[in-house]
C-alpha cells in the first residue's frame, strides 16, 4: 500500500536503466573527448563505473548493454573502443575544460576524497544536493552519517526533502568518490505506481472473494472481514433497514490474526444521524461529528474520539443505498486516494450485497409458494395406517410433478389419491397444485371414485387446452371404508396411471387389474373401477413412474421395472405403511446410476384393525435385487 | 439410444412419422417441432410409426396429445401405431391407446403377460 512495503522489492527497473540510458550519450561524448583527467591519476569515470557492477551484479545490467545502445558509435571504432577497453585511460587526448563540462551534465553528483577522507573536489550537482560537504574539509564534518558509514542503504536515505543515493567507489592511492543521485522523482513514481499496483490487486481480491454470495449474511461479514486491515482498523457495516430494524457487522483489527468480526440489529431509529443520513442516500461530510457518533455508538471499541479519523461511504444497491461503510483508524488521515479506493470497495460490496439480498427475497418468495405446492400428509382415517414418501426430481424445489394425498369423508371413510402430471418442474408442480385443489373441492360433492375422475377431467380438460402444451394427468383415486372386523373396503378409479400392488398376508404381491384413460385430454375417457379388500394388516401400494422408470442398474441405462419393484417388496407385507413407502423410495434411489431422476412419489395404505394401532414388527428385510439376472416370477 | 424422426408420404394423403430409439424429455422437443413444422405446411393427418421406438416416457405422451389437440384445432388428426413391449405398456396404462386409435400390429407377449 505504501511506499515503506514495495521499495524493498522493486528498485531497480525504471530507476537504474532509465538514468544510465540517458547518461550514455554524455559519456559517448565524454570518451570521443578524450577522457581528461578529473583527478590526478588520470583515470577517466568509465572503469571507475564499471567496477561497481563488478561488484554488485544487480547494478551491472545496464552498464553491459550500454554499448549495444550507442550503437552509431560502434560503427566508429575509434570513439567506441576507448569507452569497452583499458586502453582508453591511455588515450593522449587530455581536455582539461572538457571534462569538467561533460561532469557538469551528470545527473550523478561527484565527491572526490583523499586517503585522509578530506574532501578534494565537489561537482555542482553534488554541491546542490550536499550543500553540507565542502572542499578541503573531512566528510565526515559535514554531519551526514550516511556518507561515510560502510554499509549503504539501497533505498537511498531522505536529505532536505529529497532522496538521495550513493555510491561509494575506491580509487587508488586509496583515495575515494562518492557518487550521489537524486532518486526521489522515481521512487515516487515508482511508490506511485506500486500503490496503483497494491489498490488493483486489493479489489482483484475484493471481487474475488465476495465472488457471488447468496446469502446476505455472509456477504456482509466478508465485506467488513475485507476492509481490516486494508481499509481500517475499525469497519463498520450497517445494512438498509427491514422492517425498521438495520442490522450491522463490525471487523476489528486483531493483531497478528484475521480481524474480529461481530454483529447486531438497532432498530432504525437508534442509528447515528449520518448513518442514518447515508442510509438515505447522501453521504455524509461532516467527518468529525462522524467519529464522535460512532465513538458514542460504542461502534470503536478501544478508540477516542481524538486519535481516530473515521469516513462514511454508501454501497450503492438498486434505487436506494443497499447499506453504508464506515471506516475508521488512527494511523492516516483518509486522502483522496484513500477514499478512492475506499468507493471502489464500496461499490463491489454494494453489489455483492445487492445481488445476495435479491436472491433472498426470491428465495421468500419461492419458499412461500412451495409451501401451498408440497403434498400434504394424508389426514388420519380410521382403520389405516398411511405411509408416503416423495423425492421431487430437484431436490432443490422440493416440489415436483408427482402429487398424492388424503382427505376424510363425512361417512368416516377417506378419499386417497396418487398421480403424476406432464412435465416437470415448477410448471408440473403449478399444474399439480391446480389438481389437488380441483380435488379437494370435488370430493365434497362427489365421493363415487369413478364420477369424481370424470369430474376432475372435465375441470382439467378446460385449462389443458387452454393450455395448448398437452398437459395431462395420470392417477388412480381410490375411496377406502373400514369394516367392522378391522379390514379394509378400496374403490379404485384408474386414470390412466401404473396399477396399484398388494400385498397380501400370504406374503404374496398382487397388481391390481385397473384399467383407465389419462385425464385432462378427452371429453369422457374411459375410467377403470376395481374394488379390493384388505385384511388386517394388507397394504395397499401406489406410486408414480418415477419408480418403475428409474434409470440404472450394471449398465446404468437399465429401469427399474415392476418386477423389481415387486421383488422389493415381496416378505415386506408385515411393514408398517411408513417404512414400506420409504423402503420403495429408497430401493429406487439406489438403483439410480445417476443422480437425476423423475419425481418418486409412493403411498401406502395399511389396513391396522379395529384398534386402530399398528402392530410392531421387526423382521428382517430381503436383500434388494441388484443384477439384470435376478427376476422374481410375478405373483 | 438416440432419438430420430424420419418421414415419408403416404398413398392418400397425410405423412408417416417413424419414430426411433428413446422418447424422453431430451427428444420430445425435436418431436414437437417436427409436428409443429409439418402442422404449419398444411398437414392434417399424422401417422405416427413407434415401431422403432423403445422407450417413451411422459413426455413422449405429452407430444403426442399436444400434436393431436393440434392436428384436431386444424381439423385433422394425430394417430399412433406399431408401438410393441415398454412403449405399447404405457400407451396401455395411460388409455392413451385407445384415445389415439392404436391398432396393434405385431401382439408383444411380455406386455400381454404382464396383465
Amino acid at each position: 500500500m505504501t511506499a515503506a512495503d514495495v521499495r524493498g522489492f522493486d528498485p531497480g527497473d525504471g530507476r537504474i536503466s532509465t538514468p544510465s540510458a540517458e547518461r550514455a550519450p554524455a559519456r559517448s561524448a565524454g570518451a570521443a573527448a578524450g577522457l581528461p583527467p578529473l583527478a590526478p591519476d588520470h583515470r577517466s569515470p568509465e572503469p571507475v563505473r564499471s567496477e561497481p557492477a563488478r561488484s554488485e551484479p544487480a547494478r551491472s545490467e545496464p552498464v553491459r548493454s550500454e554499448p549495444a545502445r550507442s550503437e552509431p558509435a560502434r560503427s566508429e571504432p575509434a570513439r567506441s573502443e576507448p569507452v569497452r577497453s583499458e586502453p582508453a585511460r591511455s588515450e593522449p587526448a587530455r581536455s582539461g575544460p572538457a571534462w569538467s563540462e561533460v561532469v557538469e551534465h551528470f545527473r550523478e553528483g561527484l565527491i572526490i576524497c583523499d586517503a585522509d577522507g578530506v574532501v578534494g573536489h565537489v561537482s555542482p550537482v553534488a554541491e546542490r544536493l550536499l550543500p553540507e560537504v565542502t572542499p578541503g574539509r573531512r566528510l565526515a564534518a559535514a554531519g551526514i552519517p550516511v556518507l561515510t558509514e560502510v554499509a549503504i542503504d539501497p533505498d537511498g536515505f531522505g536529505h532536505h526533502g529529497r532522496r538521495l543515493r550513493i555510491r561509494r567507489v575506491p580509487l587508488s592511492g586509496s583515495r575515494s568518490c562518492l557518487y550521489v543521485e537524486d532518486v526521489t522523482d522515481s521512487i515516487s513514481r515508482a511508490d506511485a505506481l506500486l500503490a496503483e499496483r497494491a489498490r488493483s490487486a486489493f479489489l482483484a481480491v475484493v471481487g474475488e472473494k465476495l465472488g457471488n454470495p447468496l446469502h446476505p449474511d455472509r456477504a456482509a461479514a466478508a465485506v467488513v472481514r475485507l476492509t481490516v486491515p486494508t481499509l481500517a482498523e475499525v469497519a463498520v457495516l450497517v445494512l438498509a433497514p427491514r422492517s425498521g430494524r438495520a442490522r450491522w457487522w463490525r471487523a476489528t483489527r486483531a493483531d497478528h490474526e484475521s480481524p474480529t468480526v461481530d454483529s447486531g440489529v438497532l432498530p432504525a431509529a437508534a442509528l447515528p444521524p449520518a448513518i442514518a443520513e447515508g442510509l438515505s442516500g447522501v453521504e455524509p461530510h461532516a467527518v468529525d461529528w462522524l467519529v464522535e457518533q460512532a465513538v458514542e455508538a460504542g461502534w470503536l471499541p478501544g478508540l477516542t474520539a481524538r486519535e481516530v479519523t473515521a469516513r462514511v461511504v454508501l454501497l450503492p444497491g438498486r434505487d436506494a443505498p443497499v447499506g453504508v461503510l464506515l471506516v475508521a483508524r488512527r494511523t492516516r488521515w483518509y486522502d483522496d486516494a484513500d477514499l478512492e479506493l475506499v468507493r471502489a470497495f464500496a461499490a463491489r460490496a454494494g453489489a455483492a450485497l445487492t445481488t445476495a439480498i435479491l436472491y433472498r427475497n426470491q428465495a421468500e418468495v419461492a419458499d412461500t409458494l412451495q409451501a401451498s405446492l408440497v403434498p400434504v400428509e394424508p389426514a388420519e382415517t380410521t382403520g389405516v395406517q398411511w405411509g408416503t414418501a416423495y423425492r421431487p426430481a430437484q431436490a432443490s424445489l422440493r416440489i415436483g410433478g408427482d402429487f398424492y394425498g388424503a382427505h376424510r369423508l363425512a361417512d368416516g371413510g377417506a378419499v386417497f389419491f396418487l398421480g403424476d402430471v406432464s412435465g416437470k418442474g415448477v410448471e408440473a408442480a403449478v399444474f399439480t397444485g391446480q389438481l389437488r385443489q380441483c380435488l379437494q373441492a370435488l370430493h365434497r360433492v362427489e365421493s363415487h371414485p369413478g364420477r369424481l375422475v370424470k369430474l376432475l377431467n372435465d375441470a382439467l380438460l378446460e385449462t389443458t387446452q387452454a393450455h395448448g402444451q398437452g398437459r395431462f394427468a395420470t392417477l388412480v383415486l381410490g375411496t377406502v371404508r373400514p369394516h367392522r372386523d378391522g379390514g379394509l373396503s378400496l374403490t379404485m378409479a384408474g386414470g390412466g396411471h401404473l396399477p396399484p400392488l398388494v400385498l397380501r398376508n400370504s406374503g404374496e404381491v398382487e397388481a391390481v387389474p385397473l384399467r383407465g384413460m389419462l385425464i385432462g385430454v378427452v371429453p369422457d375417457p374411459r375410467v377403470g373401477e376395481v374394488t379390493v379388500r384388505l385384511a388386517v394388516g394388507e397394504t395397499c401400494l401406489l406410486y408414480s413412474d418415477g419408480v418403475t422408470e428409474a434409470r440404472g442398474g450394471r449398465r446404468g441405462d437399465e429401469q427399474f421395472g415392476q418386477d423389481r419393484l415387486v421383488h422389493a417388496v415381496t416378505a415386506c407385507h408385515r411393514m408398517p405403511a411408513p417404512a414400506l413407502a420409504e423402503r420403495i423410495a429408497q430401493v429406487t434411489c439406489d438403483w439410480l446410476a445417476h443422480g437425476d431422476h423423475d419425481d418418486i412419489a409412493v403411498l401406502a395404505l395399511r389396513a391396522t384393525g379395529p384398534g386402530g394401532r399398528p402392530r410392531r414388527h421387526l423382521h428382517s428385510v430381503p436383500a434388494i435385487p441388484g443384477t439384470a439376472e435376478e427376476r422374481t416370477p410375478r405373483p | 439410444m438416440t432419438f430420430t424422426v424420419t418421414h415419408d408420404e403416404r398413398d392418400g394423403g397425410g405423412v408417416c412419422l417413424r419414430l426411433a430409439g428413446e422418447l424422453d424429455l431430451g427428444a420430445a422437443g425435436a418431436l414437437n417441432a417436427e409436428i409443429d413444422r409439418l402442422v404449419a405446411g398444411g398437414e392434417r393427418h399424422l401417422l405416427l410409426d413407434l415401431g422403432g421406438l423403445t422407450f417413451c416416457d411422459s413426455t413422449g405422451i405429452a407430444a403426442f396429445v399436444r400434436g393431436d389437440n393440434m392436428a384436431a384445432a386444424h381439423g385433422g388428426w394425430l394417430r399412433l401405431s406399431g408401438a410393441t413391449g415398454r412403449v405399447d405398456r404405457v400407451l396401455q396404462i395411460t388409455g392413451l391407446a385407445d384415445v389415439l386409435r392404436y391398432q396393434p400390429e405385431t401382439a408383444d407377449p411380455r406386455s400381454s403377460s404382464a396383465r
